[in-house]
């Protein structure tokens, strides 16, 4: 009962005290919180459009680049001047008036042509690490969607050619029909002039097959299979001709194998007909991607990151608060009252604990309620995890708290390093950057922070819907456990006798 | 000549603290000891804060631990509360070594450090209450006894003030209520009178009074010298050192050698100094006002004659002087201040004299302690 009375009076005096101070505590947690909702408010995670200046080759005021892909171009560029005098780009990029410089090749199209890949050269001193990254990925973005139009262009063309290619098709296999009716009839004569006919269809079909096989790299292989087919129907009308020129007893369908001819090429007609069927867009862009959002809810950024946010504030008010609680006592005589009264470092512990955990729990309640109602963050999961969750994070938090309070050797170094667990939080908790974009060390060093934690299970619960991960749970739990350790052995240390 | 005698034998007296009943008597011989020191010293690395202090008080007396800032008198308390470990010789209190109390003693004991030390954000109410919480007496249950301890300090109207917001002397106040707030068996008072203004000072040792006369036993360590007459016995610190001990009137005897007769004779030739100063019971003769201009204007002589008990010397000392024909305006003992008690203490221990400032008769506010 005793021991009741002691860890509850320090209880009763730390909530009065704290009670006291209400500026403190709104500047500690509405700070904090304004500037995150500002951030969220006033961000949409998108980077603009680069500015760029365009040089284009002397004598060419509007090149076919630019004429044919305006849309392409003023799409993925802030275009803020065309200009043919580079050295006047060049300033500019040096001045920081455009990020960007592009200097579009001289004949584009004509060096395609030629087999060779025509190059934008393009020119940027970006010193942002996070930005720099990114022009040349606008830039080539937009060259992409230029090749895709002129893949999409070429396609058409092709497809085109190979309608031709079928229709001659479609004749060659009417005087085969024709030549083999001829044979049969045993006008041999006939038959060979009718062969020599369809011979000479199919290899204007080849050319033009190969034309187009040289023209457009997408349908190579396509018109490279059907050209073998036609190779070996030549071979056969060049055979069957030998064959007509020579007297045999036999059926001439037998000698001359044109039943197997006309099936090679019905076989090509059909595979041709397929290949022309097939429309542009898929023809350059066989495998497509069907993104489908399949989440309870597609949370805006402020959502997203809200149980983050709660999650650091509760342990940025936790720390913050336990850090100075101690530290002051310690250094003021308070201190010496402890030692000598009878009241036990565990109690003393216990009743602190007992009041910074309850008042964190109250600020986060309250935060809570704001999120939900306030701004309309869900939360799927069970509300007794969410509750587990916080308790956990607070008791972690003040731990961590008392800890560098412990510590600290002024009430100066405790605001510092309250200060400094905030700056851990915001860079290492997951807000700034995706856990798995850091390095191990830094990884170490974000799992070492109860925010980590408590943002983690906190989406999962609020977000997904999820119990949200148990290891997690039990780490946090753990550090809890641990830090109390710590905190206690620390403060027996301080309260001994020097 | 015998009126101005007979006054000021009385005003000897009237400084002086009389006995009060329950008050232990001077040998103290059958009282407990609250506090037993034997040798007891503190350094911190090289420097050395406390040297070799034997201090025992008994149960039931105000002890005064006087001495100059930074003669060891807090660092003294230290060691007493446990706060501090001794790097020699070694101390009970209440029977038990301070770094190893049981919770049992440490409720008997209370402690009001020199510094202001409670929460400044509490009100004066929720501070008592939050030191009564130390001491298993919960506030939601002892408002009675809070109340009380608050009249006792005379800030029962104050209670709902924050303690930021209180003077000086209202801080010290309300640091003693939360001391005793458990009714301790022994108080630490740590210059509890520091900075105070005399009313206020005075109104606290009239708590300390009160708390003796009910059996309690006080230390108190002070800067003001006149404090050390309120206090049953005195130790005086020094450089670290306990320098003196005893009841004050001792350490005046100490100081001076005995008692000190003042004696104002009209005119005195050598011969009748020489006369007073041959008598066989007389330990020593100092002049005083002897300057050259003064003796024509005023034209007597202070003698200040030690004998061994001036109430049995005076008689003979003016049988003496009145025989030799020197003719005397004023005769009765003379009560040094303990200023001048102090410096003849330090002097007599070899040390240098200490500085005026150092040793204060008055509430100007002085350097902390350490």
């Amino acid at each position: 009962m005793g021991a009741l009375t002691k860890v509850l009076s320090v209880t009763l005096k730390e909530l009065r005290e704290l009670a006291r101070r209400p500026l403190l505590i709104l500047t500690m947690i509405l700070g904090p919180l304004a500037i995150m909702v500002a951030f969220g408010i006033g961000s949409d995670a998108t980077f603009p459009p680069p500015r760029v200046i365009i040089v284009v080759p002397p004598g060419q005021e509007q090149p076919r680049l630019l004429r044919d892909y305006e849309r392409e171009f003023q799409q993925s560029l802030a275009i803020a001047d065309y200009t043919t005098d580079l050295e006047h780009a060049r300033t500019e990029l040096r001045r920081n008036r455009v990020d960007a410089v592009l200097i579009l090749p001289p004949a584009p199209f004509e060096t395609v042509a030629s087999g060779e890949q025509a190059e934008i050269e393009v020119l940027y001193n970006e010193i942002d690490p996070a930005r720099r990254w990114l022009i040349p990925d606008f830039v080539r973005s937009m060259a992409s969607d230029i090749n895709r139009e002129i893949f999409l262009q070429g396609a058409r063309e092709q497809q085109g050619a190979l309608d031709d290619s079928a229709r001659e098709l479609d004749l060659a296999l009417q005087v085969l029909d024709r030549a083999t009716s001829a044979a049969e009839r045993g006008d041999r004569e006939e038959a060979r002039r009718l062969l020599a006919q369809t011979g000479a269809t199919l290899d204007r079909l080849d050319e033009g097959l190969a034309l187009l096989g040289a023209q457009a790299e997408v349908v190579r292989a396509p018109v490279e299979r059907a050209q073998r087919r036609l190779d070996r129907a030549g071979e056969r009308l060049a055979r069957a001709e030998d064959v007509l020129a020579t007297p045999d007893p036999r059926p001439p369908s037998e000698q001359l194998g044109l039943a197997q001819t006309k099936q090679d090429l019905e076989r090509l007609q059909e595979a041709l007909r397929r290949f022309s069927d097939v429309p542009p867009e898929v023809a350059i862009s066989p495998l497509g991607v069907k993104p489908q959002y399949t989440g309870r809810l597609r949370p805006d950024l402020i959502t997203f990151f809200a149980p983050v946010m709660l999650a650091l504030l509760v342990q940025h008010t936790a720390v913050s608060l336990g850090a100075l609680s101690l530290v002051r006592e310690r250094l003021t005589n308070t201190f010496e009252m402890y030692t000598i009264a009878p009241i036990s470092a565990m109690q003393l512990l216990l009743g602190k604990y007992l009041a910074y955990v309850f008042f964190s729990l109250v600020i986060a309640a309250a935060m809570l309620g704001v999120l939900l109602a306030g701004i309309g963050v869900p939360v799927f999961g069970d509300a007794w995890r969410v509750a587990l969750v916080l308790a956990l994070l607070a008791l972690t938090s003040v731990g961590l708290g008392f800890a560098l309070s412990l510590l600290a050797g002024s009430e100066q170094q405790a605001v510092q390093f309250a200060m400094l667990s905030l700056l851990a939080i915001v860079y290492f908790s997951g807000i700034a950057l995706p856990l798995d974009a850091l390095r191990l060390p830094a990884l170490l060093f974000s799992y070492a922070l109860p925010a980590t934690y408590g943002g983690n299970l906190l989406q999962d619960v609020m977000l997904r819907g999820l119990p949200g991960n148990s290891l997690f749970l039990l780490i946090l739990a753990t550090l809890a456990a641990g830090l109390f350790g710590l905190c206690l052995a620390l403060l027996r240390w301080r309260m001994r006798a020097a | 000549m015998d009126g101005d005698v007979t006054a000021e034998m009385e005003g000897q007296e009237a400084g002086e603290r009389t006995e009060r009943p329950g008050a232990p008597p001077p040998d103290g011989s059958d009282h407990a000891l609250a506090i037993d020191a034997r040798g007891l010293s503190k350094s911190f690395d090289a420097h050395v804060v406390l040297r070799d202090l034997d201090l025992r008080v008994r149960a039931g007396e105000i002890f005064g631990l006087i001495g100059p800032s930074g003669s060891g008198k807090s660092t003294a308390i230290h060691l007493m509360c446990g706060h501090l470990r001794p790097t020699g010789g070694e101390v009970k209190v209440l029977g038990e070594s301070p770094t190893a109390f049981s919770a049992r003693t440490r409720r008997r004991i209370g402690y009001m450090p020199q510094g202001f030390i409670l929460y400044p954000d509490l009100t004066v109410k929720q501070n008592v209450g939050a030191a009564a919480g130390l001491y298993e007496l919960p506030e939601w249950r002892n408002r009675g006894r809070i109340r009380a301890v608050l009249d006792l300090v005379e800030l029962w109207d104050a209670r709902g003030q924050a303690a930021r917001s209180l003077s000086g002397g209202m801080r010290r106040r309300l640091a003693l209520a939360a001391a005793i707030v458990h009714d301790p068996d022994l108080l630490f008072a740590d210059e509890p009178t520091a900075n105070l203004d005399p009313i206020l000072r005075s109104k606290l040792w009239n708590h300390f009074r009160e708390m003796s006369a009910a059996g309690k036993t006080l230390l108190v360590t002070t800067q003001y010298i006149d404090e050390v007459e309120s206090c049953d016995r005195v130790g005086l610190t020094y450089d670290g050192k306990m320098i003196a001990e005893g009841r004050p009137e001792e350490l005046r005897r100490d100081a001076f050698g005995g008692d000190v007769v003042e004696v104002d004779l009209e005119r005195p030739s050598q011969q009748d100094i020489d006369t007073v100063r041959q008598l066989p019971w007389v330990r020593s003769v100092s002049t005083a006002m002897m300057d050259g201009d003064k003796r024509e204007k005023e034209p007597h002589v202070s003698l200040r004659v030690v004998v061994e008990d001036a109430r049995q010397a005076i008689p003979q000392l003016l049988d003496a002087i009145e025989a030799s024909g020197a003719e005397v305006r004023s005769v009765g003992q003379f009560r040094p201040t303990f200023d001048e008690v102090f410096v003849r203490l330090i002097e007599r221990q070899g040390a240098r004299r200490p500085p005026l400032a150092a040793l204060r008769a008055h509430g100007e506010p002085g350097p902390e302690d350490t």
